[in-house]
């Protein structure tokens, strides 16, 4: 259990565009365009990928074994499309992030409201 | 397609060869293919949504460059700043960069921001700069800057000790002076090329040995505490006036 709490304490608190790749992904398999239009909508338009910065956060997920990489059956334009999909490791990143942002807001939203003194 | 869209895709595949050929083959593709989509995109809602795609970009491509390529380095075991590095070669690595920076810090902007110096810059003032610079450059490749900052101490001594003797100020002041001056370099070449050294036999070992079976392990307390006295002696020094005094006389300062 403390090996696995030093391992969430060196991975977590995760990037705003980590996290919203890999939430995006959480619903299915997305190709890159699809997961750069999905994080616009999921945060509202306040985070907006480059081309640079999401494949370099999904080259790096990839490394770390977050997410993999699947081939699209179809091919567009003559191009065979990539898509990617979340792993059970990234399943569980995903869910010890939330958890932990959950927690903040719930600290917050006590000492707003004034109860804890 | 416009001749804009073409000028813009054939641009961003230029850009794209900036980004280390392992990365290229596994994402290059991909990426000129998204970047079309979302030019289309951009050009199908508005012209200023186009330049807000390119500004944005070209915003993202330095950091998006460095990333990919130093996730290219680790990959490929380079020495440096590698995570997961074994510890002892970090302590010296971080012990050597915490001493270069206040040394070097406080030479360069003594002598850069000196209008004596910069009118008329004597030798041992130049071979400070450079020493200070080659020092600086060992954060980057510790075996070749740590070497050189190692011999470059007792040169820069040598160089200050002549200085003196042509100029005729030569005591024992000036060469204690120039002890001073140049023990910081030495040690902290001596740190980037031990760390150097460490790194290289740790990386063909392959996994860490147990703390008793590193060698020298006393020699490595001995170095960071001989670095750290020569460190604060050197700052001490300098925060009283010593240089300003004695110090600019021995390397030519008014």
């Amino acid at each position: 259990m403390a090996e696995k709490t030093n391992h969430q304490e060196t991975i977590l608190p995760l990037t705003e565009a980590s996290f919203y790749i890999l939430l995006s992904l959480s619903a299915g398999r997305r190709h890159g365009y699809a997961i750069m239009k999905d994080v616009e909508t999921l945060s509202a338009a306040r985070v907006s990928l480059s081309t640079g910065t999401l494949y370099g956060a999904l080259g790096r997920m990839l490394d770390q074994a977050w997410i993999g990489r699947v081939d699209e059956p179809d091919e567009v334009d003559g191009r065979q499309r990539k898509a990617y999909v979340l792993t059970d490791l990234g399943r569980r990143i995903l869910s010890a992030e939330t958890a932990r942002l959950q927690s903040l807001v719930a600290a917050a939203q006590a000492r707003l409201a004034g109860e804890v003194a | 397609m416009s001749a804009f869209t073409r000028s813009a895709l054939g641009f961003y595949g230029r850009l794209l060869r900036l980004y280390p050929s392992v990365f290229q083959d596994q994402f290059a593709s991909e990426m000129a293919f998204v970047f079309d989509l979302a030019l289309a995109d951009a050009a199908h809602r508005s012209a200023p949504a186009v330049l807000a795609l390119l500004l944005k970009e070209l915003a993202d491509l330095p950091g998006a460059l460095l990333v990919a390529h130093l996730r290219q380095r680790r990959k490929q075991g380079a020495p440096g700043p590698i995570p997961g590095s074994s510890g002892e070669a970090r302590l010296l690595r971080w012990a050597a960069r915490v001493v270069s920076l206040p040394v070097s810090g406080f030479l360069l902007s003594a002598l850069l921001l000196s209008e004596d110096f910069r009118q008329a810059p004597t030798l041992p003032g130049v071979a400070a700069v450079v020493l200070c610079l080659i020092m600086l450059a060992g954060w980057r490749w510790e075996g070749p800057g740590g070497r050189m900052t190692l011999l470059g101490g007792p040169l820069f001594f040598l160089t200050i000790l002549g200085y003196n003797l042509v100029v005729g100020r030569a005591s024992l002041a000036t060469i204690l002076v120039g002890l001073v001056m140049a023990l910081p370099f030495i040690l902290v070449g001596w740190l980037f090329v031990s760390a150097a050294a460490l790194e290289g036999a740790y990386a063909q070992v392959q996994a860490l040995p147990s703390p008793e079976q590193i060698p020298g392990r006393r020699a490595l307390i001995v170095r960071l505490a001989l670095v750290a006295l020569a460190g604060l002696l050197f700052l001490v020094l300098q925060f009283v006036g010593f240089f300003t005094t004695v110090g600019s006389n021995s390397v030519g300062g008014p």
